[in-house]
């Protein structure tokens, strides 16, 4: 009898370890908006192909994402990446790339990220104005009409707005960063016949680096 | 004669130099018409590196370019020995 109360309370508290507060002296639930007067927000990426190497960027980045204090787990929000603001070096390539041969820029017009939660969350940085953590994102990540779920691993530093931050933009600032892989087949990209693999890599490597306020105006938010 | 051996300078001429710019351009494959630059700067704020990236236009010459002009230098070159050949 007291083993099985024992394991019913278990159970009931499960939820509440799972949470994890951040450890800065705020309340309330924070909506971060991405902004460029924190910081450049820009994705990178790298194709590397027997017969290429390339890099590019896109930075017709938006989102905002919404940061439970005491339960970090519970972050939620979606991060969008234009299509038509990649950039590789060469015009042409640029004009590939968005056409419906490979990403379909008119059909699909933005790459996102729905983040549904943090999880193995693991503070790396703790002191009375910035905390920094590395998690996993779990969410939907969704490029050229195929949605997969995906954990992605990032790095969060949060901010406490102070005279500092203030010359930079108002409220608590935050930075995340991320770097993954994404492989085209999964996406259902195949572009043209017998490019992906000699001039354009299977797997794209992806770094991602995003600037956030939580007093940023809210025209960031997809 | 003279003229074939002019020839002959200045498609290697051309050979080298098309060749030397597409290395000290990045040997690149396809002709670029930007250059991305990484600019990069210490973030006291969040204790970071903080990098700004920006696509600076002009052209960086490819293969795609290089490799025809190289070529056709290389056979000016090849055209010009041959004649004065011939006519010794």
């Amino acid at each position: 009898m007291v083993r099985r109360l024992a394991g019913i309370a278990l159970i009931a508290l499960l939820p509440t370890w799972a949470q994890t507060p951040l450890p800065l002296p705020i309340s309330g639930q924070k909506t971060v908006t991405l902004t460029n007067s924190v910081g450049q927000n820009l994705c990178k990426f790298r194709s590397t192909a027997p017969l290429e190497e390339f890099e590019g960027t896109a930075d017709g980045i938006t989102g905002s994402f919404t940061l439970d204090p005491l339960n970090v787990e519970a972050t939620r929000g979606r991060i969008q990446v234009a299509v038509a603001s990649m950039r590789t070096g060469i015009a042409r390539r640029d004009e590939h790339l968005r056409s419906p041969d490979w990403l379909d820029a008119e059909r699909y017009p933005f790459i996102t990220f729905d983040i549904t939660g943090l999880k193995e969350i693991r503070f790396t940085e703790r002191s009375p104005q910035r905390v920094s953590l590395t998690a996993k994102a779990v969410g939907i990540f969704s490029l050229h009409g195929v949605e997969k779920p995906m954990e992605l691993p990032i790095s969060l530093t949060y901010v406490l707005e102070s005279e500092e931050t203030r010359k930079r933009a108002p409220g608590d600032l935050v930075l995340v960063q991320s770097e993954f892989t994404l492989t085209l087949r999964d996406f259902n990209i195949r572009g043209r016949q017998g490019i992906i693999g000699s001039r354009v890599g299977e797997v794209i490597r992806v770094w991602t680096t995003f600037y956030g306020s939580t007093a940023a105006p809210k025209s960031n938010q997809p | 004669m003279r003229g074939w051996k002019l020839l002959q300078w200045v498609g290697a001429f051309i050979a080298v130099s098309v060749l030397a710019l597409w290395l000290v351009h990045g040997a690149n494959i396809f002709t670029k018409d930007r250059q991305m630059r990484v600019y990069r700067e210490a973030d006291p704020i969040f204790g970071t590196q903080r990098e700004h990236v920006v696509w600076e236009p002009g052209i960086w010459i490819g293969l795609d370019l290089a490799g025809p002009l190289a070529a056709a230098g290389i056979g000016a070159w090849l055209v010009g020995w041959w004649r004065q050949r011939r006519q010794r």
